[in-house]
């Protein structure tokens, strides 16, 4: 995706798969593009595949970052403008 | 906490033709961020909020606040936007296309290619793939297409003036889009083969800007078409902060799409659902997205 939200790898399956955990939605996505990846890392996620592992400090800053604008979405005025994104 | 957004596609199949096309796509208001802030804290901060064309978000964030604050702007690190362009477009042309015309992605190879991109045999194996993987490939891929014989859709222009003054009177221009489903599948071609040889000849990376007074536009070519960052200082900080990435222009609304398909006979539904998804592909948003089809 173009916003980089980590998601945490919560189970490995079959076939080079996990399932992460994406801003509260579970969703299954493959690992092929990425090596070494464990259950409890974060992972970047693109159009069902992990782009890269980051590691857990630069996730928490990451997911501070989001949830600043989750509030900041809460604050401010929606005027339908998608260039604000 | 917020979600990465979503574009949702909507499309009837009735006599042999796709219909009443419909886009909704919803963002984040990732941008709001850099209110108030200085222009350090959103250079800072831009690479972590990007993960696809991290390194193009950068480069165009770093060089409208320079503008903005009439200061001299640092020299791009050209490599790597290179890298990142050839990375998003191999990656449509060997994972999405060849899944999108029902042939098997070349993901190990793609992979192999990715997790070297940095090293010292990135042009020797990207020559290897272009040669041998992606050429075979292409071939495939063009021959699914109906309009196969159509050139590549034109490269985007720059025009950061353009884009200031349009931003101030508030009508932003049109962007250019592809015409067909080939002229946009050439065009990712035709893209590789510049990326390609500008890493060869280590050309500098196409960015350009306009502004002052506290105003800054800055753009760059993406493998998605062009980016536009725009921001407005005042005291020092940031007053007003716009991104115009492509995926907003292609889906602000339905036009793109209809106009992709408008020629492309689907005399059943399989070829239907077949068609659009590859006329989303040729528009490659950004965000995940959902694609509905339903009997009209």
């Amino acid at each position: 995706m173009c916003l980089a939200i980590p998601a945490q790898v919560v189970e490995l399956r079959e076939g080079d798969n996990a399932v992460v955990d994406l801003a509260g939605v579970r969703k299954e996505i493959s690992l092929s593009l990425v090596e070494d990846v464990a259950v409890g890392d974060y992972v970047i996620v693109h159009v069902g595949y992990a782009l890269n592992k980051i590691d857990p400090d630069e996730a928490e800053k990451t997911l501070k970052l989001f949830a600043d604008i989750g509030e900041l979405r809460g604050q401010l005025p929606d005027d339908g403008d998608p260039t604000r994104h | 906490m917020i979600g990465p957004g979503q574009l949702t596609v909507r499309a009837g199949w009735l006599a042999g033709a796709l219909q009443e096309i419909s886009v909704h796509l919803e963002r984040p208001p990732a941008a709001r961020l850099f209110i108030g802030q200085t222009p350090g804290v959103v250079v800072k901060t831009v690479p972590y909020l990007y993960a696809l064309c991290g390194e193009a978000q950068r480069a165009v964030a770093a060089r409208a606040l320079a503008v903005a604050a009439g200061e001299p702007a640092r020299a791009a690190d050209d490599r790597p936007l290179w890298i990142e362009c050839l990375h998003e477009h191999l990656w449509r042309l060997l994972l999405d296309w060849p899944a999108a015309i029902g042939e098997a992605p070349e993901r190990e190879v793609f992979a192999a290619w990715r997790n070297q991109r940095h090293g010292d045999r990135l042009i020797q194996e990207t020559r290897y793939l272009i040669d041998n993987v992606l050429q075979p490939m292409s071939e495939k891929c063009l021959a699914a297409l109906v309009d196969r014989d159509t050139p590549a859709a034109a490269v985007p222009r720059l025009d950061p003036a353009g884009w200031l003054a349009a931003w101030r009177t508030g009508v932003l221009p049109t962007p250019v889009r592809p015409l067909s489903l080939a002229a946009a599948y050439r065009a990712r071609l035709a893209e590789v083969a510049t990326a390609f040889a500008a890493l060869l000849a280590e050309h500098p990376y196409p960015l350009a800007a306009a502004g002052g007074d506290g105003w800054g536009v800055a753009q760059a070519p993406t493998a998605r078409g062009v980016l536009t960052h725009g921001v407005r200082l005042v005291d020092g900080r940031v007053a007003d902060y716009r991104v115009w990435a492509p995926t907003d222009a292609y889906f602000a609304d339905a036009a793109a799409l209809s106009s992709l398909l408008a020629d492309v006979a689907c005399p059943t539904r399989d070829m239907a659902a077949y068609r659009l998804t590859q006329a989303v592909l040729a528009l490659d948003p950004c965000v995940p997205h959902v694609v509905e089809l339903q009997d009209a």
